[in-house]
């Protein structure tokens, strides 16, 4: 028997000294790991810069950033097709647009790929001298007709629900291509009844709608020149310039790999793609900082540096130019919070998704608390331990709201509307087109807990859909309140007075691992329990591309929308949530009268160019939404992230912010220990 | 034991057969309509429409019909396309199983290899203070859950005292290397990759992002593995053919691993196959936690998106690895007891 334990006692030993290296091993972690080249390690520890005084731990290479995230998947990387703030920011670091934004001013531009520009007395004409020299990432040069069939190709793809109505409108004065060459055919439907598809319209309209978008604009290779007509001044158009729909392609490397010709016969066939026909779905050559690196669906997503790019001098004073410093951007799929916030923690990533409720887990780690949004603000030291930076108060032009959608796609079953009949097991399909079932469900919302619960206080109700500063908000304009009694009322008038003695049911699904989403769902559901025991809304924790998916089906009786703006007029927001051309709108399936009145009130304020008159019509628009209950409008929130000390030169653009540990200038970015 | 094997060879495909037929089963549960909704990615919202992509699928055949035609796309590797991953139900487990399987066997080898020994630890030390304390764990950490004990090892290896990466198979820069063309990814687990690649960076990397995730699903497996070697040992180490052994001078360890080990084996060789197929179910919860991208949580993400084409896929999958791992396990306990394949 004593042998036996002794053999064992030996093993044991053996055993205890494996896991040991292995424990060991991580304390080695702080050299930092091999670089991707398979080379020297790839970053000095923090701790080692800063002579082992007690810096926490950095355990990503010096020249890398690694952010962890709810979802690394980018929408896609065709820059006019996506519509999503992170996919927006990636594509704003690969690709370049004639012109930037100078830092955090989203009115004041700098040169890009143009190096200066003219516009006509009537500021209907842009034209933009361009930059010699500038290669793409697979090699070609940037000439001017890159950058015509770049912005005419946006503008004839015009996927449904996307961003190039912005573009269209200014430049031809419609606000989809289909609708262009509806009105060239003379093929307009009849009221109530659905226009005709693409394909069976005349070649002839087909070919003069594309004819308007090659005139609009063209390109002069020779004087190195490319010339954009508009239709109306507008003034934002320089907004819509430098942001990531503007990226400029290489229109021979387009063609030999399978897009858009060039030509007007055919370019139906490139219109509307589903979000993965398009060519640039996981591909990209553009100019710009860097380039895609690796992308793992449902993993990781990583961007590397571009050393040849093209900037040699500063944008703005103190700008980077040169390579970027910054040589990896890598970023993790990480759905759970608790991983991502042990990652944080040891020092694995510099960056992470957090959720608003769970901010105060991150108190111990804060080394200082900045009134504003980057490194100017004013800072307070609140812990010499810490190795965070947080930022907060600073002004953001986004808000979110609840969506009701007026027509729910029901064929072949849909399970968040349980029986689809008024039974108590589920909802009709029209369960929101009654007016009462919309604005029951506003009065059974509790704002209140909302801001103090979700916003941790740092946000205010929203007043409709246009966000505070802008033309047709109104401080005092008319909002709904969290009033039981109310809500009471009105759900007991609905559909016929049958909803108190029947109730009903839906599953509303927010993103997994969206706390925020769901905490807001579960207040609204918590109102409506406490009105009657029997309406009763469900939450469901959904994968995000499934949930785009139902979205884009309009399959989702509800939806959290969150905005950010494109650019800094009520025209964007109010496109967005009320027109049915827009991105939240024209998912709701409003009714055929309603959709008249609302877009034919957003395309008048939008051309408006009485600055009086066009207060006075976004406020009416902010006041129909409201009275219509179209949304739940939540709120407006104020900005606040947190970031490593190491990582200096970001800086927040209203336009243009950070979205899912990507930035939309990424070449600004650098990490330093002090 | 060539007839037992033959024998065990045969009942596969009826087994198989029948795994097919209840998955398939789970499907017929849908109105044409609803399947429908599983065979495009955006439904059209006019009947008639529906009914025309009911109709190129035949979704409205008869169901053995249906049957046979769904079991021949299965045949040929096809197994309808991923909603939730983006990609045919056939590539995500072709990109997420090294994963599983690097952690499955990982864990496997240190649940066996370390539970028995415990196991038999806890016997040889009978009613003293290791053999208490080892009890007092197996008490425990049975009734843990895997997340929890992965979770705590988390937030305290990981985010607490930094000993251990928090998730992940490699960390950044590695994972970048792996990814990269310099890369030869002979069979996506990293342990061995790195080996073929001479990389013992990588391969201490892949190591240490191995150790909170497999010991997570070791501490609960080693809980019954524990248990269940210290009584059959403990039996048969009061056996006549032990005393005997030691009566006649057989060393100790001699009489401990020759003859009461080799007859207490078989229940425990039986319940450590058991557990080997049962971390199937634990390595999904296992790598929500650590952020390993592996079949489990891409089960998990597929459950949560109502994605039941890759719900069915993932599930006939794992129930045929389940139906072979059985098989092995049963061949494994015939060859050890010859009693069994008599019978």
């Amino acid at each position: 028997m004593q042998g036996g334990t002794r053999t064992s006692g030996v093993r044991w030993a053996v055993l205890v000294t494996a896991l040991g290296l292995l424990a060991g091993a991580s304390g080695c972690q702080d050299t930092g790991p091999a670089a991707p080249d398979g080379g020297t390690p790839g970053g000095r520890a923090a701790g080692e810069d800063a002579g082992g005084g007690g810096w926490p731990p950095v355990n990503t290479p010096a020249d890398t950033v690694v952010g962890a995230t709810l979802v690394a998947d980018p929408e896609t990387l065709d820059p006019a097709w996506t519509y999503f703030l992170d996919a927006e920011a990636i594509v704003m670091n690969m690709y370049d647009r004639l012109v930037g934004f100078e830092r955090e001013k989203p009115d004041a531009f700098v040169p890009s790929l143009a190096t200066e520009w003219t516009l006509s007395d009537d500021k209907t004409v842009y034209t933009f001298a361009l930059r010699e020299g500038v290669r793409f990432h697979a090699g070609g040069t940037l000439e001017p007709h890159d950058v015509a069939y770049s912005l005419q190709r946006a503008m004839l793809q015009d996927r449904s629900a996307g961003p190039i109505w912005m573009y269209l409108k200014p430049v031809l004065g419609v606000s989809s291509i289909a609708s262009l060459a509806v009105e060239l055919a003379d093929a307009a439907p009849d009221e109530g009844e659905e226009p005709p598809a693409l394909d069976a319209l005349p070649d002839e309209a087909l070919r003069e709608a594309c004819e308007a978008v090659r005139a609009a604009v063209t390109a002069a290779d020779e004087a190195g020149t490319v010339t954009i007509r508009l239709a109306t001044a507008t003034p934002w158009f320089m907004q819509l310039l430098a942001m990531p729909w503007a990226s400029v392609l290489d229109r021979e490397w387009m063609i030999e790999e399978g897009d858009w010709d060039g030509d007007c016969d055919g370019w139906v066939a490139w219109h509307d793609p589903a979000v993965e026909e398009s060519l640039l779905f996981d591909r990209e050559n553009g100019t710009g900082p860097y380039q895609l690196d690796a992308w793992k669906k449902k993993e990781s997503f990583a961007l590397e540096a571009w050393d040849d790019y093209w900037r040699t001098e500063p944008a703005w004073p103190g700008g980077p130019s040169g390579p970027p410093r910054l040589k990896h951007i890598v970023r993790h799929q990480v759905p759970e919070w608790s991983t991502r916030y042990a990652k944080l923690q040891s020092g694995e990533v510099d960056w992470a998704d957090v959720p608003q409720p769970d901010r105060d887990q991150l108190a111990d780690l804060v080394y200082a608390e900045c009134d504003g949004p980057d490194e100017q603000a004013a800072c307070t030291v609140v812990n010499e331990a810490g190795f965070l930076n947080y930022y907060s108060g600073y002004p953001q032009a986004s808000a979110w709201a609840l969506t009701f959608n007026f027509d729910i796609a029901a064929t072949g079953g849909n399970p968040y509307i349980g029986s689809g009949e008024l039974d108590g097991e589920g909802i009709p399909p029209d369960f929101f087109s009654d007016l009462d079932v919309r604005r029951g469900f506003n009065h059974c919302f509790d704002w209140e807990t909302m801001i103090e619960e979700v916003n941790r206080g740092d946000a205010v109700q929203s007043r409709g859909p246009i966000i505070s500063g802008l033309q047709g908000f109104e401080e005092d304009s008319p909002i709904y309140t969290f009033d039981l009694d109310t809500c009471v009322e009105e759900l007991g008038q609905a559909w016929d007075g049958r909803l108190p003695e029947v109730g009903f049911e839906l599953t509303v699904p927010h993103w997994a691992g969206g706390v925020e989403a769901e905490a807001v769902l579960e207040i609204l559901a918590d109102g409506l329990a406490r009105a009657n025991p029997k309406y009763r809304l469900e939450t469901l924790p959904l994968e995000p591309t499934a949930m785009m998916a139902d979205v884009n089906d309009r399959r989702l009786p509800m939806s959290i929308a969150g905005w950010g703006e494109d650019y800094h007029d009520a025209s964007n927001w109010a496109f967005t949530y009320l027109h049915s051309g827009g991105a939240y709108g024209g998912y709701q399936s409003f009714p055929t009268d309603l959709t008249t009145r609302l877009d034919s009130l957003v395309e008048e304020a939008q051309v408006e160019t009485d600055d009086a008159q066009r207060d006075r019509m976004y406020a009416e628009l902010q006041g129909l939404a409201i009275d219509e209950a179209t949304a739940i409008y939540l709120s407006q929130g104020l900005g606040w992230r947190y970031e490593r000390r190491e990582i200096h030169g970001v800086y927040v653009n209203l336009v243009s912010p950070w979205a899912m540990g990507i930035g939309p200038d990424l070449y600004s970015v650098w990490k330093e220990v002090p | 034991m060539r007839t037992y094997i033959a024998r065990r060879l045969l009942l596969l495909p009826v087994i198989l057969f029948g795994t097919t037929l209840l998955t398939f089963g789970l499907l017929a549960q849908l109105s044409p309509s609803q399947r429908a909704a599983l065979y495009v990615p955006r439904l059209p919202r006019s009947p008639q429409a529906v009914e025309r992509v009911i109709a190129r699928y035949g979704l409205d055949d008869p169901m053995p019909e249906q049957y046979l035609r769904w079991l021949g796309q299965v045949a040929q590797g096809n197994l309808g396309f991923s909603k939730s991953g983006g990609e045919p139900v056939s590539t995500v487990i072709r990109h997420h199983l090294p994963a599983t399987l690097e952690l499955a066997l990982w864990s496997s080898v240190t649940i066996v290899w370390v539970g028995i020994r415990l196991g038999v630890l806890a016997a040889i030390h009978r009613d003293r203070a290791l053999d208490q304390l080892l009890r007092v764990f197996s008490t425990i950490a049975s009734g843990v859950p895997f997340y929890l004990v992965g979770l705590l090892g988390l937030l305290l290896f990981a985010g607490r005292l930094q000993w251990l990466p928090a998730g992940d198979r490699l960390s950044s820069p590695n994972q970048l290397l792996v990814d990269g063309p310099t890369w030869l990814p002979l069979t996506g687990m990293y342990t061995l990759d790195a080996l073929v690649n001479r990389r013992p960076d990588v391969w201490l990397d892949a190591l240490r992002h191995l150790a909170l995730p497999v010991a997570s699903l070791s501490v609960v497996s080693w809980a019954y593995l524990l248990r269940v070697t210290r009584s059959s040992m403990l039996e048969a180490l009061g056996e006549d053919y032990v005393r005997t052994a030691l009566a006649k001078g057989v060393p100790a360890r001699q009489a401990i691993e020759r003859h009461a080990w080799a007859n207490a084996r078989l229940p425990v060789v039986t319940l450590a196959g058991l557990t080997v197929l049962g971390l199937l179910g634990g390595v999904a919860f296992v790598e929500a936690v650590f952020n390993w991208p592996g079949l489990g949580s891409r089960f998990i993400q597929a459950g949560v998106s109502l994605d039941i084409v890759t719900t069915m896929g993932l599930t006939l999958f794992a129930a045929t690895m389940l139906v072979i791992g059985n098989l092995v396990v049963d061949v494994l306990g015939a060859w050890l007891d010859p009693r069994i394949r008599l019978s």
